[in-house]
Order: C-alpha cells, then structure tokens, then sequence
C-alpha cells in the first residue's frame, strides 16, 4: 500500500530524521545550484481546497528544483463547488495520472481519506486542526541549524495551541526528537490533553521566558476573539505577546520563530519579528530544502508507485 | 394442507423471570395458540412441525428507536426496507422517530405513517411525533390529536434548548413518554467526536461529556417539578448513568436507554478517521461503557435500541467532519448487545431490554405466549456465531462499524401475529 506523509504524530523517528539529514544536503545542493534532478518527469498536483501562500509556493518551488512539474487545482472554482464529492473529485484526478499530490484542506483527516482510495503518495500541507508536517519538520530543521541536537532543549510554544495544526506537528515531532515542551497561551486555546504527553503547560508565560531555548510564536486567528476564546487583541498581547519587553528576559541565544504570516504588534513585536533572536525567514528558506527532501523521500524512497509516467 | 403449526422443542424466555422451559407451542390456521405443551397426534397433512431444537423463544422483541428516512428520504431507507431488516434480525416491532421530511408533526402524518406501513412494512411499525411543529423548539404540535391517532411518544430528537418550552412541553404531555436526547449545542459547539486527548491528537473539535449530562439534570429536575414522563435515549456516559439511577430512586418518573454501538466501541476506535463510528452522541471512553453496563444490570437503564440512522455511501465516504452521524443498527441490534453485555447479564435481564421493558414504555399492549393469544415472537440461535457482513444487509444502508466482527447469537424464526413471516436457511419448514 502506498504511504504517503500524512502526519508526525505517525512517522517514526528515524523517518523524521532521515528527512532532517536528507533536507541538510538539498540546502547544500540548492546554495551550490547542483540540485540532482531526481523529479524530472513526474507531475505532482498541489491541491488547495483552503487559501495558501506560502506553504504552496514552497512546495512548487521544491518540486520544480528537483526537476519534477506541477499542476494546481484552485479548489474555490472547481467541481467540488458545483456538488461533486471529494471521493470522486479525486477519483478523477487519480484518472489523470499524477505521481503524487499535496492536499490542504479545512477539515482534519482529508489526507487520510485520499490516501485510502490513492495508489500513489499524498502528502499533507495541512488538514485542519490536525496537522501541518512539513512545518513541523522545517520548524525542527531549523531549531537543530541553530541549537544543534534537540535532546534535553527546552521549547515553547506560545498562543492558540487548541486550533493550531503548527502546533500539533511541532509536539509530535519534537518530542521525538527529545526536546522538553513548555505550552503557553490562553486558558481557553490549551486543548485537553496535553498532560498525557508529558507537555508542561505554562499559565504565566513570563515565569517561563528564562527557561527556554526557542519560542514558536503561533498566529493569533482574529475569528478566535468573536467566538469568545479571549477577550480582545488588547488583552491577549498585554499576557501572551512576545514584546520587545518580554524578549529581554529570554536566554541570549534563544531563537524566536513564527510560522508566518506574522501579526506585527499582537503576536510579536515588529522589533523582535527583525531582531537577533529571529530566525524567521531561516524558516522560510529551510521550507523548501524540507519540502525538498520530503518529495525526493515520498516519490522516490518511499512511495510505491511504479515508473509508468515517463522517462526518469 | 396444513391448519395447525406447532413449535416444538423451543425454550421459552419470560423476560420477567429467569426460567426457560422446553414447550411446544401449537397455533391454528389464524395464528392463535391453541395449545401448549401437548402437540396433537394429527395427520401429517394438516400439522406443520417446526423443530426449534432447544433454541430460545422471545416475544416482542424490538427495536425502540430507529430513524426510517420515509417519507422524504426514500433513496436512503424506506420502511419496506427496515422493516425487512427487522424481519429477518428477529425484530417484531419497530418504534420510528418523526423526523422524516415532511416531519411528523400532525395526526394527518401519523395516519399516513400507519397507512403507509400496513402497505409495506413487514412488521409493524408504530412512530412518536414531534414534540413542537417542525421540531422548530415552538410552539408545541398537536401532541393530543397525534396520540389519538397512535402516535406513541413524543420527541424532538435534542431535548428543546428553551427550558421554558422544555417546562410546558412536558406538562402538556403527560401520559405519553417524551424521548429525549440529551445534549446542549452550546457546550458541544462544532465537535464531532468526545472531547480528550484523543480529540486533541486528531485535531478533531471534541464535545465534553457535559454537554449530555447538564441536560439530564435539568430534564429531571423539570420533571420532578412539573410532571412529564421523560425517556432519555441515547445516554452515553457515567454521569448520565449516576444521575437517572439517583433521579429513579428518589420516584422520579424518568426512564432512559442507550444503543450497542456504546456499549461495543469506545471513542478509541475512531483513530484513523473511521467515519463508520461518527454517532451522534459521540462514543466516549471505556469507563464510560463501563457505567452503562452497571446501568443495565442495575436496572438503571431500561431500553437498548438501535438507533437506527441509516446512510447513503457517499455521506459516509469522506472525510470525518463532513461524513454524516449514525450507523445502519437494525440488523446489529441483538448479536452485538449479547455480543457487549453476555454473560455478565442474564439472558432474561437482557432481552427485557428489548422487548417487556420498552413495551412498557411505550405503553403497547402485546400478547405473549398464552393459549389464546396471537403471538409475535423471535427465536434466537445463542451459541451460533455470525460474521458479520454489511453487503447482505436488508436495510439500503449497507454499512456498519460492526462489518468483520465475529459475534454470537442469530435469529432463526420470527413470527408476526401467529404467521411465520421468516425462518433462516437453517431452519427448514416441513409443510
């Protein structure tokens, strides 16, 4: 059966970490414009049924490095919209003959339910509430470029825990990797739980800041303050924004990330969005040397699907 | 020709008593036992025999909750179709909820519902009525004029959210059961399965155990005030289970039920995104199953029924969020109960459940086995397992979390008013 990426809470370590290494030498290959064209040939479907950027860019952009091409499918003006089924929208798209495809959607488990009527690999850009594993991966690349080994680092992850798939694949993934978690947010965005896995959750974030190694700063989701999950925007930065302030009690080589796009002045001040701790836009250029791997490994490692499409 | 039918060697289980003794049951040709025990010495000619061989007898078995999609869904089940289900699952009597498109909600439809299932149904088939118009939460239906009609109990699925029309509602309906089922939308918000860490790892939105049991309280606390005669039916978790048993002990005319699929999975199961335990309560966790076995034995619990809700393919064949609640349960209904509650309950304590208990209920008068008496009544292989195989369901649902299961206890004979209406293929009929 084809495995496709679905989720971190699923792969094993040594998957993760043969992704981490191989992500290592695509960045190499693309500062030194060698890149092996180990995709040439195959077509890969970037299917978006929710609006994306960056995560799509990144993915083309991999995919197109590696030599391999790409066909989009802007989900808003498709069949799907016209009643057709997501089991048959894919059946269609599978009659096509692509080599694999990346799949985001609102709801959690899509990826899943593709894979299971798939005979080649589905790779997740993020299921709902579920998961956003490339993040995940790219977010410990990152941590490790900068850290070194995870084992016994101490990471936060600060905000909206409960609705983000960031955070999930940041948990999984991390916590294989050996690092201590602290989450910190509003009361009402910690979902239940999190106890279970040996996650420490931080009430009072300012007792935390001068414990951690690095802070993933989730985005505040302005949706969340209408449904009542915190006050005002006024309140949430007063406990939970990273301020310049804040920032002068973490360690001086703790590195701050952000999954982008930044709310500047909520979530992160724009002084600490640009300062020495920021590895930012680090994420973004690792993003697609992940993505790159992650391709390489599903389509030629690990996918299943034979060479029927062409010429390698 | 035959005239007279005997049922010989079966062993009859009174759900009232723990008793079951071999007996021979004699019918004529209009259904009506004429004799028990003794089976006449007749020409072979005019006596078919039917040999049970030890195997169990149970009147009025049925199944207390089922959602039949006719009228208005008739592409998804009709009541020819569940009916049949029921038939051949050793179900006598089926119980339909009123949510059907157009609703129950007016003597009018219940006289087409009772029109519409002696023209097609293959057991009877009784139906509740809405409790307000259009189960809308207001104004009330005409729950008098329903019930002169036949309508049996009343309900509007979710117990009303306005706890005043809760209040008048069941002091307008006094002496018809009001089924409800406990939940309040706000608590629960836009979950789709039980809130835990297992919700948080899915990245599911989960529904707090609460959102049940805050309802069960203000239903029995309405009830115990106001009058009413309230039957919560799904109930799903421990607490519900505390509070009914506490609410029955003090003379509080509540009663409650729960369906196997509680019993059998737990919110566990669903890892993997399996759309086929998508239910609506959610399943929740194994403690919780525990309770509603200790309910069950303690008498805490009154009813099992299936909660029949059947499906089209592709509203099951999604993703978890947009796959529709419930499963296809009739023809489930009785080898995954034993399946969940054997042997730690009595056989008798079990089949109460699905037949003397909810009959009461409903307050349906039904004949048992007496000389006289027009029977309906199932007979039940117990030792007999059975893999089950959704493809060669009768109902239009062919679905179901249980499809692969090996469970024990098959229907091998049911009779409808003194007819055999259907035996199993092992069971051959000597005419």
């Amino acid at each position: 059966m084809t495995t496709g990426l679905l989720g971190l809470s699923e792969l094993p370590l040594s998957t993760i970490r043969t992704l981490l290494d191989s992500a290592k030498q695509m960045k190499a290959h693309a500062t030194a414009h060698s890149t092996p064209l180990t995709l040439k040939g195959r077509t890969i479907l970037t299917l978006f049924f929710e609006p994306s950027t960056r995560t799509r860019v990144s993915f083309e952009t991999a995919i197109k490095r590696l030599g391999g091409s790409t066909v989009g499918m802007a989900m808003e003006s498709s069949s799907t919209k016209k009643g057709e089924t997501l089991f048959d929208t894919i059946k269609n798209l599978e009659a096509m003959g692509f080599d694999g495809v990346v799949v985001r959607h609102r709801h959690a488990g899509v990826p899943h339910f593709l894979q299971s009527h798939l005979s080649f690999p589905v790779i997740n850009a993020g299921d709902g509430l579920n998961e956003h594993p490339s993040q995940g991966l790219l977010d410990c690349f990152t941590l490790e470029e900068h850290l070194g080994s995870l084992e016994g680092k101490t990471i936060l992850l600060l905000g909206d825990i409960m609705h983000s798939r960031v955070a999930r694949s940041n948990l999984w993934a991390l916590k294989k990797l050996g690092a201590r978690i602290i989450v910190s947010g509003p009361p009402t965005l910690i979902p239940p739980g999190l106890s279970e896995w040996g996650i420490m959750i931080a009430p009072r974030l300012d007792d935390v800041l001068p414990l951690v190694d690095a802070v993933n700063v989730l985005r505040v989701q302005y949706e969340r303050q209408e449904h009542g999950y915190f006050p005002s925007v006024r309140e949430y930065r007063a406990l939970f924004g990273l301020t310049e302030k804040r920032c002068q009690r973490l360690p001086s080589h703790c590195c701050i990330l952000h999954p982008g796009p930044i709310n500047r002045g909520i979530e992160l001040d724009s002084v600490v969005a640009d300062g020495p701790h920021s590895v930012i836009l680090d994420q973004v250029t690792n993003g697609v040397a992940i993505r790159m791997a992650m391709m390489d490994y599903l389509i030629n490692q690990g996918g299943a699907h034979g060479d029927t499409n062409g010429p390698d | 020709m035959a005239t007279l039918t005997a049922l010989i060697n079966g062993r009859l289980l009174d759900p009232n008593t723990s008793e079951s003794n071999i007996l021979n049951i004699v019918l004529n040709e209009d259904g009506v036992i004429v004799g028990l025990g003794y089976v006449p010495e007749e020409d072979g000619d005019t006596i078919r025999v039917v040999d049970l061989k030890g195997h169990t007898i149970v009147p009025n078995v049925m199944d207390a909750h089922v959602h039949l999609r006719e009228p208005g869904n008739e592409g998804i089940e009709t009541m020819a179709s569940a009916s049949y289900a029921a038939l051949t699952s050793g179900i006598t009597l089926l119980v339909a909820t009123p949510d059907t498109h157009p609703p129950v909600d007016t003597p009018e439809m219940v006289l087409f519902i009772h029109t519409r299932r002696k023209q097609t149904a293959h057991v009877p088939i009784y139906t509740m009525g809405m409790v307000t118009k259009g189960g809308c939460g207001q104004p009330l239906a005409e729950m008098a004029l329903m019930a002169q009609e036949g309508a049996i109990g009343f309900t509007d699925g979710p117990s009303l959210h306005d706890t005043g029309m809760m209040r008048l509602a069941l002091e307008y309906c006094p002496d018809r059961p009001m089924v409800i089922t406990p939940y309040d939308p706000w608590l629960g918000g836009d979950g789709v399965i039980a809130e835990g860490a297992l919700a948080t790892k899915m990245g599911l939105r989960g529904i707090p155990q609460e959102a049940e049991s805050i309802r069960v309280s203000r239903d029995i606390a309405l009830v115990a005030r106001f009058g009413g005669q309230a039957h919560f039916f799904p109930i799903t978790t421990r607490d519900s289970v505390a509070l009914i048993r506490e609410a029955k002990a003090k003379g509080i005319p509540v009663t409650c039920g729960t369906a196997p699929h509680y019993l059998c999975f737990q919110d566990r199961d669903i890892e993997g995104y399996h759309c086929q335990l998508k239910v609506t309560p959610p399943l929740r966790k194994a403690d919780d199953t525990q309770a509603l076995i200790e309910g069950i034995e303690d008498g805490t619990i009154d009813v099992i029924a299936s909660d029949h809700q059947p499906n089209t393919v592709d509203q099951k064949r999604t993703d978890f969020t947009s796959a529709s609640p419930g499963i296809s349960g009739i023809e489930t209904l009785i080898p995954a109960t034993l399946h969940a509650l054997r042997p730690r309950i009595p056989m008798h304590r079990i089949m109460a459940c699905l037949s003397s208990k909810p009959l009461r209920l409903f307050g349906l008068k039904k004949p048992g086995v007496s000389v006289g008496a027009r029977p309906s009544l199932s007979v039940f292989d117990l030792t007999k397992t059975v893999t089950i195989q959704a493809n060669t369901f009768h109902s239009m649902d062919r679905s179901s979390p249980f499809d692969g299961l090996t469970l024990t206890g098959k229907a091998i004979l049911t009779m409808i008013d003194g007819q055999i209406k259907w035996t199993d293929s092992s069971l051959p009929l000597s005419d």
